[in-house]
């Protein structure tokens, strides 16, 4: 009986401590040492071992640009890693350490942890710990879930599908690769890069999803090569194609007011007037003539396109159906 | 195999230290690991007992929090909506109103409240988007602009959910705070969470937490950890946290929230569209330590709400809104989170015998307990300096008697009938010991005040009454002048090593002073200092210099002629050098701090302005000549511990039409200027300027 309770405490809903949680979980990140050091590039950075095989995984960066990549755990043993594979796309690299003995996460079955969820960020930032100095520990919340592409201001990463944005600063040089871990100890995701915003400067910290990695890090031990994304260039629609003829560019972010409309187009049938501001294109909201060029060249072909404009003080959803066919023009 | 049985070995020793039967950690590292399994199995069979989920709760603290920050987070997501603008500012350095921003939903039929950050003046238009998409259009009500807080409302045809508000009273320092923003995402929260760190911050128009505050939440709210509201994240406006702006505040580790209890106080005053500003009452203290000094008035000016409540220069304010005060900060407390129309009711200690400075008499004072009830104003009339039109005889220091040296013409002194070598010993029944004494006393008074002056004339006393008058700037005929001894002006140039160009520095002799009865073994006359800045030509040459030797000699004024590092312009870098030279100069000879004057010509004048406003206090008088202010120019308002005076003088014609506008823009500050116009095609009117250097000293 005793047994019996003890096993089914074990296994599924045993609590630990926060202490335990850390020193139970720091064990399974690594220290990465490779090339950089020079203009401003660290030459570490941290990862998590993810297998009983001694797999590492780890941000790809120019760290790993080096003819030895050196990986230390926390007890301080130095293995000389080698590199299984990339994933360009999530910016993801497989390491192995050809080890069977080393402590790894059990990453199979974890879900996405809504905001409000407590974490452990474990990484080597800055580089502090040495030799056998185990990672540091920062602690915070997931603060939201969002795709990295729908964020404030823009970013330049090829990842674009969810992150978690964390309350913590945990994204600093050293950090990339290091874990993030539930306060049950589980590897829910994967701290990435530094990233800044171009338009605010506003640094963000973040990791991947766990579960947007591991079908990636699948493929790389299936030996499947992943090619880089062909870069998605961004393609913008003038909206005189509509008929709709804006204030011009006068400014940097010149808000989208009509200034005319043009006779027998889809913007008169669709009763646009002079002096609409146009406040969103479909669910995109725009706020500059720039934006809504953008927010019309996502507009799936074929289908109608619905704006919502600004009318003395009113709110109005205008359709214009279908855009001409534009984007066919533009090829020719 | 090892990797399996690890974990599991981990977890088995974390509940036997855990459990209350083992007190020691140690002991479970003793035992053997077939030891520690007997335990285990011991510890197992106990725990049948009621005890163990008692123990499995105090292990699942961490656990049972991140529930509720989860759950508070789904409450808070119901009243905390995303605002989107259109028409933000193009300043590309300031962030405000630059992106989407988070509102609190405060009245079910659609009213909201976010921060100056989100909807800054220049927002053409503002939007509300709740979590499905529903867009609406927002009217801009009213703003807050004490605490960077605009009402909006839209219009909803469902009433909104609105916050439960977490009260004053019941907050801890400690306590958990989760803060909830919008601006990431519309459908998903942007949740940070950390402790209240304190309570009453910015003189108790906020409460500080340490989560992360950033515009990605700066307008949601500050929960509690059941999800009721403590406040509304806001930057805090413009110097109410000792900053320029609160924003600079991000990433630090401080974020503010405006308690929730205090808008709502306010809502139906902003629902009917009043603009909240901070209200001022108009005092000046004496002390310049709030933390331990009482709060005695120094200057009440008229014009203010205090003065037009009854309060008077020398009242103490011993309460205020029935709380007892001892000490300026703690009236600061009270005052600063009040509006303009706000009342506030204060308790003044008043001594009802005059004062004197006889410590016998001053032991028999007796104080009366006054009421006042003060309406707080949105801004003062700008201060305007009362002046006698005395101007003293030259000094160092605090402690040399304040005697006349000469009389501005047509001016109060001049028609009450005072005369140079007049000796002013008292003013009311104040004694005064120095001129900077007098200087300090005039600038309280009201500016049409009565003043009755006790004056010594040739050993007798005589009283004398007048109406105190403005300031004059200008340059009077009757200025007293030194014999011309232009041999003992020296012509130096005054290295320091960091300067480039070194200024080149007309020094006179100070010669001896006038006054007979002044027996103190140094009876050299202080001199006055004026900087001159001419067009930019790089280092100024000794001829220069001889130009400025006859003035300086006159009228005892140390001329410093420095030179631009640019050739072409002056510029910013040249500042430091202003700094040096005033220690160069003032270690070389007595200097009269009242008569410390800054003039520029062409593009100098520009620059001279720029010395002004930079040394603030420092300079008594700019001279700006053949040119106006530079459009550009910050014009600190006059205030009563800054005098500064300025002088316009054009020596070609046709550029005197500028002056108009800058005519207004001085009286909007409050302050002094005049223009002297006799100096046309003089193209330095050094004389002028020595002599106006001396006028700077009236009184």
């Amino acid at each position: 009986m005793a047994i019996a309770l003890f096993l089914a405490m074990t296994t599924e809903s045993m609590a630990l401590r926060p202490e335990e949680t850390i020193a139970s979980a720091a064990r399974k990140v690594v220290k990465l040492y490779g090339a950089g050091g020079f203009r401003g590039l660290e030459a570490y950075q941290s990862g998590v071992l993810i297998s009983q095989e001694g797999h590492v995984l780890t941000v790809m960066s120019t760290v790993l640009d080096s003819d030895q990549i050196d990986c230390v755990l926390d007890d301080g043993t130095r293995y000389v890693a080698t590199l299984v594979g990339v994933d360009p796309r999530r910016e993801l690299a497989v390491l192995s350490l050809q080890a069977t003995d080393t402590p790894f996460f059990d990453s199979n079955n974890i879900e996405r942890s809504p905001p409000g969820t407590r974490i452990f960020a474990l990484s080597n930032l800055f580089g502090v710990a040495v030799g056998d100095e185990r990672v540091s520990a920062q602690h915070g919340v997931i603060a939201t879930v969002i795709p990295l592409a729908a964020r404030r201001g823009a970013y330049e990463a090829p990842y674009r599908g969810d992150v978690y944005l964390l309350d913590c600063t945990t994204n600093n040089p050293g950090s990339p690769g290091g874990a993030l871990v539930d306060y049950r100890g589980r590897l829910i995701g994967m701290l990435g890069k530094e990233l800044r915003s171009s338009t605010s400067g506003i640094w963000i910290s973040y990791a991947i999803p766990i579960d947007e990695l591991l079908p990636a890090y699948r493929d790389i031990l299936d030996g499947k090569s992943v090619e880089p994304e062909t870069s998605s260039l961004v393609v913008r629609i003038d909206p005189t194609v509509l008929g709709v003829v804006l204030l011009p560019d006068l400014l940097d972010k010149t808000p989208p007011f009509v200034e005319s409309i043009l006779p027998d187009s889809p913007a008169a049938r669709a009763d646009v007037r002079a002096d609409d501001l146009v406040v969103a294109v479909g669910l995109d909201s725009v706020g500059s003539r720039i934006s809504m060029s953008r927010a019309l060249g996502r507009v799936p072909a074929g289908d109608p396109i619905q704006i919502t404009v600004v009318r003395n003080g009113e709110l109005i959803d205008l359709d214009l159906g279908p855009l001409p066919d534009t984007k066919k023009a533009a090829r020719q | 195999m090892i990797t399996h049985t690890l974990p599991l070995m981990t977890r088995m020793r974390l509940m036997v230290s855990s459990s209350p039967f083992f007190c020691s950690h140690s002991l479970g590292v003793i035992l053997g690991e077939s030891l520690r399994f007997f335990v285990f199995l011991l510890v197992g069979l106990l725990c049948e007992s009621s005890r163990f989920p008692r123990l499995l709760q105090a292990d699942d603290i961490s656990i049972e929090e991140e529930d509720a920050f989860r759950t508070a987070v789904a409450r808070a997501e119901m009243f905390a909506v995303r605002i989107e603008v259109i028409g933000a500012a193009e300043a590309s350095e300031d962030t405000a109103g630059a992106g989407p921003s988070t509102g609190v939903v405060i009245g079910t039929d659609g009213w909201i409240i976010t921060t100056s950050f989100a909807i800054t003046d220049e927002t053409i238009e503002a939007m509300v988007v709740f979590p499905d998409g529903l867009r609406r259009s927002a009217k801009v009500v009213s703003r807050d602009r004490s605490r960077g807080l605009v009402l909006i409302k839209i219009e909803t045809s469902v009433p909104l959910r609105i916050p439960e508000p977490a009260l004053r009273q019941g907050l801890e320092v400690g306590q958990w705070t989760l803060a909830i923003g919008r601006a990431w995402n519309s459908k998903t929260p942007y949740v940070a969470v950390g402790i209240l760190s304190a309570l009453d911050r910015a003189w108790g128009k906020a409460v500080q937490t340490d989560a992360s505050i950033s515009p990605a939440n700066y307008g949601g709210p500050l929960c509690d950890i059941e999800g009721r509201v403590i406040g509304v994240l806001a930057p805090l406006p413009a110097d109410t946290a000792g900053m320029q702006s609160g924003s600079e505040l991000y990433d630090s580790g401080i974020g503010f929230a405006v308690p929730l209890e205090d808008i709502l106080s306010v809502l139906p005053r902003l629902q009917a569209g009043e603009t909240l500003s901070p209200g001022i009452i108009g005092i000046g203290y004496r002390a310049t330590d709030p933390f331990t000094s009482p709060a005695v008035v120094a200057t009440c000016r008229s014009g203010s709400p205090a003065f037009a409540a009854g309060l008077r220069s020398g009242d103490e304010i011993i309460k205020a809104q029935g709380k007892s005060i001892s000490r300026i900060a703690q009236l600061r407390h009270v005052l600063a989170p009040l509006y303009a129309n706000d009342t506030v009711h204060l308790v003044v200690k008043r001594a009802t015998a005059p004062r004197t400075n006889n410590t016998d008499t001053a032991s028999e004072e007796t104080f009366q307990q006054l009421p006042f009830t003060v309406t707080l104003v949105e801004s003062l009339p700008p201060y305007r300096r009362p002046c006698a039109g005395i101007v003293l005889q030259r000094s160092t220091g605090d402690s040399q008697p304040a005697i006349v040296s000469w009389v501005w013409p047509n001016s109060a002194a001049s028609a009450a009938g005072i005369k140079p070598a007049d000796r002013i010993e008292r003013i009311h029944e104040t004694v005064i010991e120095s001129a900077t004494q007098l200087s300090g006393i005039l600038a309280g008074l009201e500016p049409k005040a009565l003043v009755p002056f006790h004056i010594k004339r040739n050993d007798t006393l005589i009283d004398i009454e007048l109406t105190l008058g403005e300031v004059p700037v200008g340059v009077p005929d009757l200025i007293a002048q030194a014999d011309l001894i232009e041999d003992a002006v020296q012509i130096e140039t005054l290295e320091a090593p960091e300067v480039a160009k070194p200024p080149l520095a007309v020094l006179p002799k100070p010669s001896p002073h006038d006054d007979p009865s002044d027996d103190t073994t140094n009876n050299e006359m202080p001199l006055g200092i004026l900087f001159f800045f001419d067009e930019p030509r790089g280092q100024v040459d000794k001829d220069t210099g001889e130009l400025w030797r006859a003035a300086a000699a006159r009228y005892g004024v140390v001329v410093v002629l420095p030179g631009s590092t640019d050739t072409n312009r002056w510029g910013r870098q040249d500042l430091p050098l202003v700094a040096r030279a005033l220690d160069s100069v003032r270690s070389r000879r007595p200097i009269d701090l009242s008569r410390i004057a800054v003039a520029g010509r062409g593009a100098g004048g520009a620059f001279a302005w720029m010395v002004a406003e930079s040394f603030g206090g420092v300079f008594r008088g700019v001279a700006l000549i053949d040119t106006g202010l530079p459009r550009s120019a910050k014009i600190t308002p006059s205030d009563p511990g800054l005098p500064l005076s300025i002088l316009f003088c054009q020596t070609v014609a046709q550029k005197a039409r500028k002056i108009d506008a800058d005519r207004s823009r001085l009286e909007k500050a409050g302050l002094p200027f005049g223009q002297i116009d006799e100096v046309l095609n003089d193209p330095i009117p050094t004389e002028r300027l020595a002599a106006w250097v001396e006028s700077l000293g009236v009184l």
